[in-house]
Protein backbone atom coordinates (compact mmCIF):
# COMPACT_ATOMS: atom_id res chain seq x y z
CA UNK A 1 0.00 0.00 0.00
CA UNK A 2 2.55 2.11 1.03
CA UNK A 3 4.39 1.53 -2.11
CA UNK A 4 1.44 2.67 -4.48
CA UNK A 5 1.24 5.77 -2.27
CA UNK A 6 5.09 6.35 -2.90
CA UNK A 7 4.41 5.65 -6.89
CA UNK A 8 1.62 7.90 -6.81
CA UNK A 9 3.41 10.74 -5.16
CA UNK A 10 6.16 10.37 -7.37
CA UNK A 11 4.53 10.46 -10.26
CA UNK A 12 1.20 12.46 -9.42
CA UNK A 13 1.39 14.96 -12.31
CA UNK A 14 1.84 12.12 -15.01
CA UNK A 15 -1.09 10.74 -13.08
CA UNK A 16 -2.97 13.79 -13.39
CA UNK A 17 -2.33 14.85 -16.83
CA UNK A 18 -3.59 11.69 -17.81
CA UNK A 19 -6.70 11.56 -16.45
CA UNK A 20 -7.70 14.85 -17.42
CA UNK A 21 -6.68 14.03 -20.86
CA UNK A 22 -8.61 11.11 -20.84
CA UNK A 23 -11.54 13.04 -19.31
CA UNK A 24 -11.06 15.82 -22.10
CA UNK A 25 -11.17 12.71 -24.46
CA UNK A 26 -14.57 11.00 -23.00
CA UNK A 27 -16.06 14.64 -23.45
CA UNK A 28 -15.09 15.22 -26.98
CA UNK A 29 -16.88 11.50 -27.83
CA UNK A 30 -19.86 12.51 -25.81
CA UNK A 31 -19.95 16.11 -26.81
CA UNK A 32 -24.09 15.67 -27.69
CA UNK A 33 -24.95 13.70 -24.58
CA UNK A 34 -27.37 15.35 -22.00
CA UNK A 35 -24.85 16.29 -19.32
CA UNK A 36 -22.73 18.40 -22.12
CA UNK A 37 -25.54 19.94 -22.73
CA UNK A 38 -26.65 20.63 -19.51
CA UNK A 39 -22.80 22.12 -18.87
CA UNK A 40 -23.66 24.13 -22.30
CA UNK A 41 -26.74 25.92 -21.24
CA UNK A 42 -24.86 27.12 -17.89
CA UNK A 43 -21.48 28.04 -19.92
CA UNK A 44 -24.47 29.98 -22.27
CA UNK A 45 -26.61 31.75 -19.82
CA UNK A 46 -22.97 33.00 -18.16
CA UNK A 47 -20.98 33.89 -20.82
CA UNK A 48 -23.78 35.32 -23.54
CA UNK A 49 -24.88 38.35 -21.63
CA UNK A 50 -20.97 39.32 -21.14
CA UNK A 51 -20.59 39.10 -24.58
CA UNK A 52 -23.85 40.78 -25.62
CA UNK A 53 -22.46 43.74 -23.14
CA UNK A 54 -19.14 43.55 -24.74
CA UNK A 55 -20.73 44.03 -28.54
CA UNK A 56 -21.41 47.83 -28.24
CA UNK A 57 -16.96 47.85 -28.97
CA UNK A 58 -17.42 45.99 -32.30
CA UNK A 59 -20.48 48.29 -33.52
CA UNK A 60 -18.98 51.49 -32.85
CA UNK A 61 -16.04 50.86 -35.93
CA UNK A 62 -18.65 49.28 -38.38
CA UNK A 63 -22.36 51.42 -37.99
CA UNK A 64 -21.47 53.94 -40.33
CA UNK A 65 -19.98 51.96 -43.20
CA UNK A 66 -23.10 49.67 -42.38
CA UNK A 67 -25.54 52.43 -43.02
CA UNK A 68 -24.15 53.04 -46.20
CA UNK A 69 -24.85 49.66 -47.16
CA UNK A 70 -28.05 49.42 -45.92
CA UNK A 71 -29.22 51.75 -48.05
CA UNK A 72 -27.81 50.33 -51.07
CA UNK A 73 -29.09 46.57 -49.65
CA UNK A 74 -32.68 48.43 -49.46
CA UNK A 75 -33.24 50.22 -52.95
CA UNK A 76 -32.24 46.66 -54.65
CA UNK A 77 -34.67 44.94 -52.37
CA UNK A 78 -37.44 46.93 -53.06
CA UNK A 79 -37.02 46.14 -56.39
CA UNK A 80 -37.12 43.24 -55.96
CA UNK A 81 -39.89 42.93 -53.39
CA UNK A 82 -42.02 44.34 -55.81
CA UNK A 83 -41.31 41.48 -58.62
CA UNK A 84 -41.71 38.71 -56.06
CA UNK A 85 -45.61 40.20 -55.21
CA UNK A 86 -46.40 39.58 -58.78
CA UNK A 87 -44.88 36.24 -59.28
CA UNK A 88 -46.46 35.73 -55.97
CA UNK A 89 -49.58 36.84 -56.99
CA UNK A 90 -49.08 34.28 -60.50
CA UNK A 91 -47.76 31.50 -58.38
CA UNK A 92 -50.78 31.35 -56.17
CA UNK A 93 -52.79 31.15 -58.97
CA UNK A 94 -51.24 28.40 -60.66
CA UNK A 95 -50.77 26.40 -56.94
CA UNK A 96 -54.69 26.52 -57.08
CA UNK A 97 -55.26 25.20 -60.71
CA UNK A 98 -53.00 22.45 -60.12
CA UNK A 99 -54.09 21.79 -56.74
CA UNK A 100 -51.07 21.44 -55.13
CA UNK A 101 -51.64 21.28 -51.27
CA UNK A 102 -50.56 24.76 -50.06
CA UNK A 103 -47.08 24.51 -47.95
CA UNK A 104 -47.44 26.59 -44.67
CA UNK A 105 -45.27 29.41 -44.04
CA UNK A 106 -42.90 28.91 -41.51
CA UNK A 107 -42.67 31.22 -38.40
CA UNK A 108 -39.79 33.21 -37.83
CA UNK A 109 -38.12 34.34 -35.19
CA UNK A 110 -36.05 37.63 -35.76
CA UNK A 111 -32.84 37.11 -34.31
CA UNK A 112 -29.48 39.75 -33.76
CA UNK A 113 -25.79 37.83 -33.71
CA UNK A 114 -24.37 38.91 -30.44
CA UNK A 115 -21.05 36.63 -30.46
CA UNK A 116 -19.31 34.92 -33.33
CA UNK A 117 -16.63 32.45 -33.41
CA UNK A 118 -15.06 32.23 -36.63
CA UNK A 119 -11.71 30.98 -35.47
CA UNK A 120 -10.04 27.54 -36.49
CA UNK A 121 -13.33 26.38 -38.12
CA UNK A 122 -15.06 26.59 -35.63
CA UNK A 123 -17.96 28.97 -36.80
CA UNK A 124 -20.82 29.51 -34.28
CA UNK A 125 -22.39 32.37 -33.58
CA UNK A 126 -24.44 33.45 -30.37
CA UNK A 127 -28.35 34.53 -31.37
CA UNK A 128 -30.28 36.50 -28.97
CA UNK A 129 -33.41 34.41 -28.73
CA UNK A 130 -33.80 31.15 -27.02
CA UNK A 131 -36.13 28.92 -25.64
CA UNK A 132 -38.36 31.80 -24.36
CA UNK A 133 -38.68 32.67 -27.81
CA UNK A 134 -39.59 29.19 -28.55
CA UNK A 135 -36.50 28.40 -29.95
CA UNK A 136 -35.23 24.61 -30.28
CA UNK A 137 -32.12 22.31 -30.81
CA UNK A 138 -31.93 21.50 -34.81
CA UNK A 139 -34.09 24.74 -35.95
CA UNK A 140 -33.14 26.15 -39.06
CA UNK A 141 -31.23 29.49 -39.10
CA UNK A 142 -31.47 31.43 -42.24
CA UNK A 143 -31.40 35.28 -43.47
CA UNK A 144 -32.47 36.78 -46.82
CA UNK A 145 -29.92 35.30 -48.82
CA UNK A 146 -30.41 31.63 -47.58
CA UNK A 147 -29.46 28.82 -45.23
CA UNK A 148 -27.08 30.20 -42.54
CA UNK A 149 -26.97 27.07 -40.20
CA UNK A 150 -28.83 25.13 -37.18
CA UNK A 151 -29.46 25.89 -33.57
CA UNK A 152 -27.42 23.47 -31.61
CA UNK A 153 -27.68 25.01 -27.97
CA UNK A 154 -30.48 26.57 -26.18
CA UNK A 155 -30.85 28.77 -23.02
CA UNK A 156 -34.13 30.56 -21.75
CA UNK A 157 -32.84 33.82 -24.20
CA UNK A 158 -29.92 33.04 -25.49
CA UNK A 159 -29.01 30.08 -28.16
CA UNK A 160 -25.87 29.12 -30.51
CA UNK A 161 -25.97 28.35 -34.42
CA UNK A 162 -24.13 26.13 -36.35
CA UNK A 163 -22.96 27.79 -39.44
CA UNK A 164 -23.06 25.70 -42.59
CA UNK A 165 -19.16 26.48 -43.13
CA UNK A 166 -18.74 23.61 -39.67
CA UNK A 167 -16.56 20.66 -39.94
CA UNK A 168 -19.96 18.82 -38.92
CA UNK A 169 -22.42 20.14 -40.69
CA UNK A 170 -24.62 18.16 -43.24
CA UNK A 171 -27.54 19.04 -45.43
CA UNK A 172 -29.96 16.92 -47.58
CA UNK A 173 -29.66 19.27 -51.08
CA UNK A 174 -30.64 19.05 -54.18
CA UNK A 175 -29.62 21.12 -57.92
CA UNK A 176 -32.56 23.20 -58.37
CA UNK A 177 -32.72 22.91 -62.45
CA UNK A 178 -31.98 18.64 -62.59
CA UNK A 179 -33.45 18.02 -59.19
CA UNK A 180 -30.47 15.91 -58.23
CA UNK A 181 -29.65 15.36 -54.79
CA UNK A 182 -26.83 15.13 -52.53
CA UNK A 183 -25.80 15.93 -49.37
CA UNK A 184 -24.12 19.34 -48.58
CA UNK A 185 -21.12 19.61 -46.28
CA UNK A 186 -18.31 22.18 -45.62
CA UNK A 187 -15.18 22.40 -47.50
CA UNK A 188 -12.56 24.96 -45.97
CA UNK A 189 -12.73 28.30 -45.77
CA UNK A 190 -15.95 29.61 -47.23
CA UNK A 191 -16.65 27.31 -49.52
CA UNK A 192 -19.07 24.32 -49.54
CA UNK A 193 -19.33 20.91 -51.27
CA UNK A 194 -22.23 18.63 -52.66
CA UNK A 195 -21.29 14.90 -52.27
CA UNK A 196 -22.78 11.94 -53.25
CA UNK A 197 -23.10 13.07 -56.78
CA UNK A 198 -22.59 10.23 -58.83
CA UNK A 199 -20.48 11.23 -62.22
CA UNK A 200 -22.77 10.61 -64.81
CA UNK A 201 -25.83 13.32 -63.32
CA UNK A 202 -26.77 16.36 -64.97
CA UNK A 203 -25.17 19.13 -63.24
CA UNK A 204 -23.60 22.20 -64.70
CA UNK A 205 -21.59 25.62 -62.89
CA UNK A 206 -24.01 27.88 -62.14
CA UNK A 207 -26.71 25.58 -61.19
CA UNK A 208 -28.37 26.32 -58.11
CA UNK A 209 -28.55 24.51 -54.90
CA UNK A 210 -31.10 24.55 -52.58
CA UNK A 211 -32.23 22.02 -49.37
CA UNK A 212 -34.26 19.29 -50.07
CA UNK A 213 -37.87 17.84 -49.28
CA UNK A 214 -35.74 14.54 -47.92
CA UNK A 215 -34.27 17.09 -44.94
CA UNK A 216 -35.29 16.25 -41.08
CA UNK A 217 -34.15 19.58 -39.96
CA UNK A 218 -34.15 22.24 -42.99
CA UNK A 219 -37.63 22.95 -44.90
CA UNK A 220 -37.39 22.57 -48.40
CA UNK A 221 -36.04 25.38 -51.24
CA UNK A 222 -34.19 27.20 -49.33
CA UNK A 223 -31.33 28.89 -51.08
CA UNK A 224 -27.87 27.41 -50.27
CA UNK A 225 -25.85 28.66 -53.27
CA UNK A 226 -24.53 28.60 -56.80
CA UNK A 227 -22.50 25.64 -58.01
CA UNK A 228 -18.80 26.75 -59.49
CA UNK A 229 -16.53 24.05 -60.06
CA UNK A 230 -17.39 20.22 -61.00
CA UNK A 231 -14.10 17.78 -60.82
CA UNK A 232 -13.35 14.34 -60.80
CA UNK A 233 -14.36 13.33 -56.77
CA UNK A 234 -12.34 10.68 -54.97
CA UNK A 235 -13.20 7.14 -55.88
CA UNK A 236 -14.10 7.72 -59.56
CA UNK A 237 -17.75 6.87 -58.85
CA UNK A 238 -18.78 10.60 -57.87
CA UNK A 239 -18.51 14.11 -59.10
CA UNK A 240 -16.46 16.65 -56.42
CA UNK A 241 -18.61 19.52 -56.87
CA UNK A 242 -17.74 22.97 -54.99
CA UNK A 243 -20.45 25.00 -54.07
CA UNK A 244 -20.26 28.96 -53.34
CA UNK A 245 -22.99 29.94 -50.57
CA UNK A 246 -25.09 32.60 -51.60
CA UNK A 247 -24.68 33.56 -47.34
CA UNK A 248 -21.69 36.17 -46.91
CA UNK A 249 -20.93 34.65 -43.56
CA UNK A 250 -18.17 37.18 -42.84
CA UNK A 251 -20.98 40.21 -42.95
CA UNK A 252 -23.91 38.44 -40.84
CA UNK A 253 -25.59 40.42 -38.49
CA UNK A 254 -29.18 39.09 -38.16
CA UNK A 255 -30.29 36.49 -38.68
CA UNK A 256 -33.91 34.07 -38.44
CA UNK A 257 -34.92 31.36 -36.52
CA UNK A 258 -37.39 29.18 -38.51
CA UNK A 259 -39.75 27.59 -36.19
CA UNK A 260 -39.80 24.43 -38.65
CA UNK A 261 -40.48 21.22 -37.03
CA UNK A 262 -41.40 18.13 -39.42
CA UNK A 263 -44.71 16.60 -39.75
CA UNK A 264 -44.49 14.11 -36.48
CA UNK A 265 -46.70 11.49 -38.38
CA UNK A 266 -43.89 11.32 -41.34
CA UNK A 267 -40.91 11.62 -38.36
CA UNK A 268 -42.87 8.62 -36.49
CA UNK A 269 -43.25 6.41 -39.78
CA UNK A 270 -39.40 7.12 -41.39
CA UNK A 271 -38.12 6.54 -37.72
CA UNK A 272 -39.67 2.76 -37.97
CA UNK A 273 -39.49 2.08 -41.43
CA UNK A 274 -35.51 3.61 -41.46
CA UNK A 275 -34.59 4.04 -38.29
CA UNK A 276 -33.13 7.60 -38.78
CA UNK A 277 -32.80 10.18 -35.90
CA UNK A 278 -33.99 13.58 -35.69
CA UNK A 279 -30.70 14.87 -36.26
CA UNK A 280 -29.91 13.30 -39.13
CA UNK A 281 -29.56 16.10 -41.81
CA UNK B 1 -6.72 28.62 4.44
CA UNK B 2 -3.15 28.38 4.01
CA UNK B 3 -1.33 30.91 1.78
CA UNK B 4 -0.49 28.68 -1.04
CA UNK B 5 -4.23 27.18 -1.44
CA UNK B 6 -5.43 31.05 -1.35
CA UNK B 7 -2.59 31.49 -4.21
CA UNK B 8 -3.98 28.42 -6.33
CA UNK B 9 -7.98 29.76 -5.55
CA UNK B 10 -6.56 32.95 -6.92
CA UNK B 11 -4.89 32.01 -9.83
CA UNK B 12 -8.09 29.85 -10.47
CA UNK B 13 -9.97 32.89 -10.40
CA UNK B 14 -7.72 34.84 -12.97
CA UNK B 15 -7.51 32.10 -15.38
CA UNK B 16 -11.80 31.74 -15.26
CA UNK B 17 -11.97 35.56 -16.07
CA UNK B 18 -9.56 34.84 -18.51
CA UNK B 19 -11.57 31.96 -20.24
CA UNK B 20 -14.58 35.21 -20.69
CA UNK B 21 -12.29 37.42 -22.09
CA UNK B 22 -11.47 34.75 -24.85
CA UNK B 23 -14.78 34.60 -25.64
CA UNK B 24 -15.79 38.10 -25.28
CA UNK B 25 -12.68 40.41 -26.44
CA UNK B 26 -10.48 38.13 -28.74
CA UNK B 27 -12.43 37.30 -31.32
CA UNK B 28 -12.76 41.10 -31.68
CA UNK B 29 -8.75 41.47 -32.30
CA UNK B 30 -8.70 38.44 -34.60
CA UNK B 31 -6.32 38.70 -37.56
CA UNK B 32 -7.58 37.25 -40.58
CA UNK B 33 -9.38 34.76 -38.68
CA UNK B 34 -6.31 33.96 -36.34
CA UNK B 35 -7.24 34.39 -32.36
CA UNK B 36 -4.57 34.79 -30.06
CA UNK B 37 -5.10 32.49 -26.87
CA UNK B 38 -5.35 34.80 -23.93
CA UNK B 39 -6.74 31.35 -21.84
CA UNK B 40 -2.95 29.77 -23.14
CA UNK B 41 -1.06 33.28 -21.43
CA UNK B 42 -2.58 32.38 -18.17
CA UNK B 43 -2.03 28.55 -17.69
CA UNK B 44 1.99 28.88 -18.87
CA UNK B 45 1.91 32.09 -16.45
CA UNK B 46 0.08 30.08 -13.76
CA UNK B 47 2.57 26.90 -14.33
CA UNK B 48 5.39 28.51 -14.57
CA UNK B 49 4.55 30.44 -10.71
CA UNK B 50 2.97 27.75 -8.91
CA UNK B 51 3.86 24.39 -10.78
CA UNK B 52 2.77 21.61 -13.16
CA UNK B 53 0.25 20.85 -11.23
CA UNK B 54 -1.57 23.59 -10.48
CA UNK B 55 -1.55 24.78 -14.02
CA UNK B 56 -3.01 21.39 -15.14
CA UNK B 57 -5.45 22.01 -12.24
CA UNK B 58 -6.64 25.65 -12.99
CA UNK B 59 -6.76 25.45 -16.93
CA UNK B 60 -8.80 22.12 -16.86
CA UNK B 61 -11.81 23.76 -15.86
CA UNK B 62 -11.35 27.12 -17.57
CA UNK B 63 -10.79 25.34 -21.09
CA UNK B 64 -13.90 23.50 -20.52
CA UNK B 65 -16.09 26.70 -19.61
CA UNK B 66 -14.45 28.00 -22.93
CA UNK B 67 -15.57 24.75 -24.48
CA UNK B 68 -18.79 24.82 -23.08
CA UNK B 69 -19.93 28.10 -24.38
CA UNK B 70 -18.10 28.13 -28.28
CA UNK B 71 -16.87 24.73 -29.28
CA UNK B 72 -19.14 21.69 -31.21
CA UNK B 73 -16.58 19.44 -29.58
CA UNK B 74 -16.98 19.95 -25.44
CA UNK B 75 -13.20 19.40 -23.92
CA UNK B 76 -11.25 20.05 -27.14
CA UNK B 77 -10.03 23.18 -25.33
CA UNK B 78 -9.48 21.39 -21.93
CA UNK B 79 -7.57 18.81 -23.80
CA UNK B 80 -4.75 21.04 -25.32
CA UNK B 81 -4.93 23.28 -22.21
CA UNK B 82 -4.20 20.90 -20.21
CA UNK B 83 -1.13 19.37 -22.36
CA UNK B 84 0.59 22.90 -22.90
CA UNK B 85 0.02 23.79 -18.86
CA UNK B 86 1.84 20.18 -17.79
CA UNK B 87 4.80 20.55 -20.76
CA UNK B 88 5.00 25.02 -19.40
CA UNK B 89 5.78 23.15 -15.60
CA UNK B 90 8.63 21.18 -16.89
CA UNK B 91 10.14 24.71 -16.56
CA UNK B 92 9.04 25.52 -13.61
CA UNK B 93 11.38 26.60 -10.82
CA UNK B 94 10.36 26.80 -7.01
CA UNK B 95 13.01 29.39 -6.64
CA UNK B 96 13.57 31.51 -9.72
CA UNK B 97 9.29 31.44 -10.12
CA UNK B 98 8.74 35.42 -9.60
CA UNK B 99 11.88 36.19 -11.26
CA UNK B 100 11.23 33.64 -14.60
CA UNK B 101 8.11 35.42 -15.44
CA UNK B 102 9.98 38.76 -15.83
CA UNK B 103 12.36 37.21 -18.35
CA UNK B 104 11.82 37.42 -22.52
CA UNK B 105 12.56 33.51 -21.73
CA UNK B 106 8.59 33.43 -20.76
CA UNK B 107 7.73 34.81 -24.43
CA UNK B 108 9.68 32.48 -26.10
CA UNK B 109 7.95 29.33 -23.42
CA UNK B 110 4.34 31.08 -24.22
CA UNK B 111 5.53 30.01 -28.20
CA UNK B 112 6.57 26.97 -27.98
CA UNK B 113 3.36 26.01 -25.58
CA UNK B 114 1.16 27.94 -27.97
CA UNK B 115 2.68 25.55 -30.71
CA UNK B 116 1.90 22.54 -28.88
CA UNK B 117 -1.64 23.97 -27.74
CA UNK B 118 -2.84 25.05 -31.38
CA UNK B 119 -0.90 21.66 -33.23
CA UNK B 120 -2.79 19.24 -30.26
CA UNK B 121 -6.01 21.44 -31.22
CA UNK B 122 -5.87 21.59 -34.97
CA UNK B 123 -5.07 17.69 -34.99
CA UNK B 124 -7.92 16.76 -32.86
CA UNK B 125 -10.43 19.11 -34.72
CA UNK B 126 -9.66 18.58 -38.44
CA UNK B 127 -8.75 15.22 -38.55
CA UNK B 128 -11.51 13.91 -40.24
CA UNK B 129 -11.61 16.74 -42.86
CA UNK B 130 -9.59 16.23 -46.65
CA UNK B 131 -8.38 19.72 -46.14
CA UNK B 132 -5.55 21.38 -46.65
CA UNK B 133 -3.83 20.97 -44.20
CA UNK B 134 -0.35 23.06 -44.49
CA UNK B 135 -2.30 26.34 -45.12
CA UNK B 136 -4.28 25.39 -41.77
CA UNK B 137 -1.05 24.93 -39.89
CA UNK B 138 0.33 27.94 -41.38
CA UNK B 139 -2.55 29.88 -40.07
CA UNK B 140 -4.17 28.22 -37.10
CA UNK B 141 -1.04 26.56 -35.46
CA UNK B 142 2.17 29.22 -36.41
CA UNK B 143 0.45 32.34 -36.85
CA UNK B 144 -1.98 31.64 -34.12
CA UNK B 145 0.96 31.09 -31.78
CA UNK B 146 2.79 34.19 -32.98
CA UNK B 147 0.36 36.03 -32.35
CA UNK B 148 -0.56 34.56 -28.56
CA UNK B 149 3.22 34.80 -28.01
CA UNK B 150 3.34 38.71 -29.36
CA UNK B 151 0.43 39.42 -26.58
CA UNK B 152 2.18 37.53 -23.76
CA UNK B 153 5.15 40.64 -24.10
CA UNK B 154 2.34 42.62 -22.38
CA UNK B 155 2.17 40.45 -19.23
CA UNK B 156 5.81 40.02 -19.14
CA UNK B 157 6.77 43.79 -19.48
CA UNK B 158 4.09 44.90 -17.00
CA UNK B 159 5.76 43.07 -14.34
CA UNK B 160 9.36 43.41 -14.96
CA UNK B 161 8.66 46.96 -14.83
CA UNK B 162 6.76 46.66 -11.50
CA UNK B 163 9.76 44.92 -10.48
CA UNK B 164 12.37 47.54 -11.28
CA UNK B 165 10.11 50.20 -9.89
CA UNK B 166 10.26 48.04 -6.56
CA UNK B 167 13.88 47.78 -6.59
CA UNK B 168 14.12 51.76 -7.13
Amino acid sequence: MQTLIAFIRVFREYITVTVLAGLSIVLIANSDSVPVQVLRSYSLFTLASLQSSSNWVATLFSSNQDAETLRDVNVSLMEEVMQLRRLRQENMELRRKIGFRDRSNWPLVPSEIVGKNLALGQNMITLDVGEDDSVAINMPVINEEGLVGKIIATSGSFSIAMLALHRDFRATAKIKRSRIDGIIAWREGENLVLQNVWKTADVIPGDTVVTSEYSNIFPPEIMIGIIRTIGPGQGGLFSRIDVEPRVNFASLERVFVVRYHREPVRAELEQRAYGTSEDAP
Amino acid sequence: MTPKMQRVLMMAAILLLLAIVQVTIAPLISLNGVVPSFLLIGAVFVSLREGQMTGMLVAFPAGLLADAYFSALVGITSLSLTIAAFAAGFLYDEEKAQVSLQSPRTILIVFLCALLFHAIYVFAYFQSLTIDLGSIIALHVFGASVYTAVLSAIPVLILSRRVARMKV
